[in-house]
């Protein structure tokens, strides 16, 4: 079934192995396409990584709009929402179910649904497998308005255990009259340029064994360009990071290297968390290359705003400035070279001026506590005294997001609040030489990845997702080289 | 096409607070001068303006106080489906009730009396920055939305006025190009084009022209530029392309080689009108400012109906002209009152069709535009308005009644009380002059004193001749005889004989000299024919007119009774006019 086609049916889905060119498919139809068609997908990233595509492929931008699920029920709810009795939106597990449903009762409503028709004549929906319950019904709803073509792949549902209702895809797609379109059959990711052809026919075995839960043998995966680097079991945690950064660092120094994609196994303790990673990341990447790749709704966000708020109203602002607010957004150990619970600790010699001037700075501050000026203290701290963010990518968040609130007068947390939207609806780029996990690099690709403890996998979905991302070259760390990615075997 | 519903005017010229619904798609105002007609006009042609711009001054704000800003909010329905969509205005859309004529922000409320349409709120505010600033607005809690003046343009609004000129250019923003536009909406044509390409074409032939007459002079200039080294050689004269392109409305409408701005008023009027009703045709608002501007009373009358039944968009016009006003409908009229003492403007609407209020429209089209109206019973009650109106400027030395804003009206019998309480609901103030003789009317009139309306009545079961010929001293009885008998031609035989049909016992020979009681009531009787006991057994009825049942007659009857009125002060018809002038003074 070719694109043409496929955009003839009124309600059609497609399974589409990763790499196999599920994102140029849409590229394709759009061609076809009359009017604006709406391309739904889950990420940031892939909202991104779809726009990018487009525009090389030269479509009109008046002929498609690309958003999350996310986002675009966002958008309806803000706008038609009447009442006090939203949740908000620092409570996602709340919000964003309340939000779905909301817009579903929305395009059930013939004045909201004529919005959408007079607005879009298409949808598209990409990554069908990470929807949840509530997103499919939302779907569901919008494919009896317009035409609704689908695309996804079970075998990289990684989000069904944070998606408390998952969805039975397609099962859930046959019971709803959508026809299947012959899946894709060629591995485009790894055909196109210089790609690596072979490793393209690897991955086709190792999807067949993990859609049969079949134990995965990585010396399978051999061949150029495929590095399989076994850890030694019995070296100390401090030998093994050396391990890692050896390899990593002669990677990430070469030119060759320079799309390259650290994967860390998401996991029980906190396995893979951002926290984690950003340890993680301190230890191998000495010459601070690494892009901490964070998550667009990240709590800290959100609770490091609130925390700004409350010291205006605090009763002991000194130590809640230390504890809820300094050692949230930079490293513990500068902030406790400077500071104690009553404030400025008193320095000696070439730091008697420094200390001193700190001093100043922070009694201005707790005379009279504002916006303006703990954005002032965490500028000076930065620019003078050094102060490093845990991840760069949260003081400088936490920095705008100050100024939009001292610009509009409104809280931290507000003012959190409309930049992360901003953030969302503009979609965001990762490229160069990043590390994350495999939940937030879904639907990317990367010249060159490196997978750390690859045996830590306890999901087949979360490896295929992972090995997959990769175009060239993979180098997989792992203590075996057996890897049995099912937890309940 | 795009109507308004609803329309909310704050802090505007002489408006400073203002809400109203829009039921019909043909509105006209109507009311007295300066109760701010044409200011609901310019309010709403500056909120759905298709100019980038509008010049406010301080003057433009309540009370000239420029620190509370002014707020013009104009709700539609059938917006352009170009604005509804997503990423225009669909997001602001609202939900409007074509049966409560409500708005409504939450549209998942159930309501139970009809579906919703929808509709999009176009909010203008202007702060002491003076500087315009258009949204889409509604209740719900997310940001306004500015809205462009292209985007505004879609909504084919325009204001016919006492600056009409620039209608007749086919620049962008001006009625004409949005007619054009209408006509061929897919094709860019635009004016500028055409304009361009036709001076192009007018270049090329001025440049063919050599200006001889010219020459000499620049022969001149070379020689000079020359010996200091300046080579011109190749100058000539031709227009400068530049002068040609600048002028605004270059491309507009010509009678033969007369521009149509040099017409007269009346014609440019009509003209300008003509081109935007070829807009409303397809849709369109069209504001009118003093229709009757410039007319004859044929062409006025004719323009109104056309305007009314040709109409497919929205019109909105005021007047002064009862010629206008005798075309309409009831509820074609908005009528506005502005209370000069609290600067309080309200707006009064005829909901539904009354016949009978209808013809009073037709008849009494004076009463649409005064404040406070006297419902007469008949013509004869009218008549004596009249001369009252004269009594009081001669004799009194008042003002006329039309400048205290007070008019008269026939409410033509039987249709009295309703008339006066339709009046009464669209917020005049009401009074009722009226015979005391209809058992009908009768056990009306307390239900009308509690609505409000005054009533200026006889003694019961009186009729207002009765009262009148029971009152009057007997030289003004004896004037209205005279004046009845050369009226009709009679002689004196013949009104005897009328007189003394009513008359119970021997009728006195000197009757013109016999004031009795009696008499009084026989003569009385006469003048309105009333049926005798004898008329009634052979089922007779009356055939023969009242004697002072017309404007005229009733007219004199009311100067005979105003030149007795010193004499009549303490009798009931001198108190009814006494009351009745304090009323209108009040």
């Amino acid at each position: 079934m070719d694109a043409q086609e496929f955009i003839e049916h009124k309600k059609v889905f497609r399974i589409a192995p990763a790499g196999y060119g599920k994102t140029y498919s849409i590229v394709e139809a759009l061609k076809y396409t009359q009017g604006r068609q709406l391309i739904l997908t889950h990420t940031h990233a892939g909202v991104s990584s779809i726009k990018e595509k487009i525009k090389k492929s030269k479509v009109e931008s008046s002929k498609y709009k690309v958003e999350t699920i996310s986002s675009f029920a966002q958008k309806y709810a803000n706008s038609f929402f009447v009442g006090e009795d939203k949740p908000s939106e620092d409570k996602p597990k709340i919000y964003h179910p309340f939000v779905v449903n909301f817009t579903i009762e929305l395009f059930k409503d013939s004045l909201v649904s004529k919005v959408f028709t007079s607005t879009y004549s298409g949808l598209f929906v990409d990554e069908y497998q990470d929807c949840t319950q509530d997103q499919h019904n939302m779907i569901m709803t919008l494919s009896n308005l317009v035409p609704t073509r689908i695309l996804g792949d079970p075998l990289q549902g990684i989000f069904e255990e944070i998606n408390k209702s998952k969805i039975d895809f397609p099962q859930d797609l046959l019971n709803n009259d959508f026809i299947e379109a012959p899946s894709l059959s060629i591995p485009n990711r790894w055909l196109h340029n210089d790609n690596n052809k072979e490793l393209g026919n690897k991955f086709i075995k190792i999807r067949d064994d993990l859609e049969k839960k079949q134990p995965i043998y990585l010396d399978d995966l051999q061949c150029s360009g495929v590095k399989i680097l076994e850890i030694d079991k019995k070296i100390s945690d401090n030998e093994r990071i050396k391990f890692f950064s050896a390899k990593i660092n002669s990677l990430l120094s070469n030119q060759v290297f320079k799309s390259l994609l650290i994967i860390i196994p998401e996991g029980d303790e906190g396995k893979g968390s951002i926290h984690q990673r950003a340890i993680f990341k301190s230890r191998i990447d000495h010459g601070n290359k690494l892009t901490l790749i964070e998550a667009i709704d990240h709590n800290s966000f959100y609770s490091i705003s609130k925390s700004l708020d409350l010291m205006v109203l605090g009763s002991k602002p000194m130590k809640y400035l230390k504890e809820e607010i300094l050692e949230k957004i930079f490293n513990v150990t500068i902030v406790n070279d400077w500071f104690n619970v009553n404030g400025v600790k008193s320095k000696k010699g070439d730091n008697l001026k420094k200390g001193q001037y700190l001093d100043s700075v922070i009694t201005e501050l707790l005379e009279d506590i504002c916006l303006e000026k703990i954005l002032n203290v965490l500028t000076i701290l930065n620019k003078k005294y050094k102060f490093k963010g845990k991840r760069p990518s949260l003081y400088y968040e936490i920095l705008k997001a100050l100024k939009i609130a001292i610009h509009n007068g409104s809280s931290a947390f507000d003012a959190m609040i409309e930049q992360r939207n901003t953030v969302r609806r503009m979609g965001r780029k990762i490229n160069g030489q990043c590390i994350g996990t495999t939940l937030l690099t879904k639907g990317l690709e990367f010249d060159n990845v490196v997978i750390i403890n690859a045996h830590e996998f306890t999901c087949p979905k979360h490896l295929y997702v992972a090995l997959t991302r990769s175009c060239r070259r993979l180098f997989i760390f792992s203590e075996k080289k057996i890897l049995t990615p099912y937890k309940l075997i | 096409m795009a109507q308004i519903v609803h329309i909310s005017i704050k802090n505007f010229r002489g408006i400073k607070h203002l809400e109203t619904n829009i039921t019909s798609d043909f509105n006209c105002l109507v009311g007295r001068g300066d109760s701010c007609k044409t200011t609901i006009l310019h309010a709403i042609s500056s909120a759905l303006s298709p100019s980038w711009n509008l010049n406010f001054s301080d003057l433009d704000f309540y009370n000239c106080n420029i620190t509370e800003p002014f707020e013009i909010s104009i709700s539609l329905i059938d917006v352009p489906q170009e604005l509804i969509i997503e990423n225009k205005f669909g997001l602001y859309m609202r939900g409007f009730n074509k049966i409560t004529h409500k708005l409504v922000d939450d549209l998942l409320i159930d309501d139970v009396n009809g579906e919703l349409q929808e509709a999009l709120t176009i909010k203008l505010i202007v702060d002491s920055t003076l500087e315009p600033l258009w949204f889409v607005t509604n209740e719900r809690e997310h940001e306004d939305k500015q809205i462009s003046a292209n985007d505004r343009a879609r909504f084919n609004c325009y204001m016919v006025s006492d600056y009409v000129d620039k209608h007749f250019s086919w620049n962008k923003g001006n009625p004409l190009y949005a007619l054009l536009k209408n006509n061929s909406p897919q094709e860019e044509t635009s004016s500028k084009n055409i304009a361009i390409d036709a001076l192009r074409h007018a270049k090329t032939k001025i440049n063919e022209h050599d200006f001889e007459e010219l020459s000499y002079t620049i022969e001149q200039i070379k020689r000079e530029a020359a010996s200091i080294g300046l080579d011109l050689k190749n100058t000539n004269t031709t227009i400068d392309f530049k002068e040609l392109l600048s002028k605004e409305g270059r491309l507009s409408l010509h009678d033969y080689q007369v521009p149509f701005r040099l017409k007269g008023k009346g014609s440019k009027r009509l003209a300008s009108i003509a081109i935007q009703s070829a807009l409303t045709k397809s849709g369109g608002i069209m504001l009118i400012d003093e229709i009757e501007q410039g007319l004859e009373p044929d062409r006025i009358k004719l323009l109104s109906r056309v305007l009314k039944d040709e109409n497919h968009g929205q019109i909105f016009m005021t007047t002064h002209s009862r010629d206008v006003i005798t075309e309409l409908d009831s509820t074609d009229l908005i009528i506005v009152h502005h209370n000069r003492s609290n600067s309080d403007i309200r707006i009064n609407k005829f909901e539904q069709k009354i016949e009978n209020l209808q013809k009073c429209v037709r008849a009494c089209p004076e009463a649409f535009f005064a404040k406070k109206i006297i419902v007469c019973e008949g013509a004869t009650e009218v008549g004596i308005c009249r001369a009252f109106d004269q009594y009081r400027q001669r004799v009194e030395g008042k003002p006329p009644l039309s400048f205290v804003d007070c008019a008269y009206v026939d409410g033509s019998g039987s249709e009295l009380d309703s008339r006066a309480v339709q009046l009464n609901e669209a917020d005049f103030r009401v009074a009722i002059l009226c015979d005391s003789d209809h058992i009908g009317l009768n056990s009306k009139k307390s239900y009308l004193k509690e609505e409000g309306i005054r009533i200026f009545d006889c003694e019961i079961n009186n009729d207002i001749e009765t009262q009148i010929f029971l009152d009057l001293p007997w030289l003004g009885i004896n004037e209205l005889i005279d004046y009845v008998v050369k009226a009709n031609g009679w002689n004196e035989q013949i009104i005897k004989s009328k007189v003394q049909k009513y008359y119970e016992g021997k009728f006195p020979e000197n009757w013109l000299e016999s004031n009795t009681r009696e008499m009084r009531i026989a003569i009385a009787n006469a003048s309105t024919n009333k049926l005798t006991v004898e008329d009634k057994e052979n089922k007779r009825s009356k055939n023969k007119p009242d004697w002072f049942k017309r404007m005229d007659h009733g007219e004199h009857l009311g100067r005979i009774i105003f030149k007795y009125m010193p004499e009549l002060n303490l009798n009931v018809t001198g108190m009814i006019f006494n009351d009745l002038s304090s009323w209108i003074d009040d």
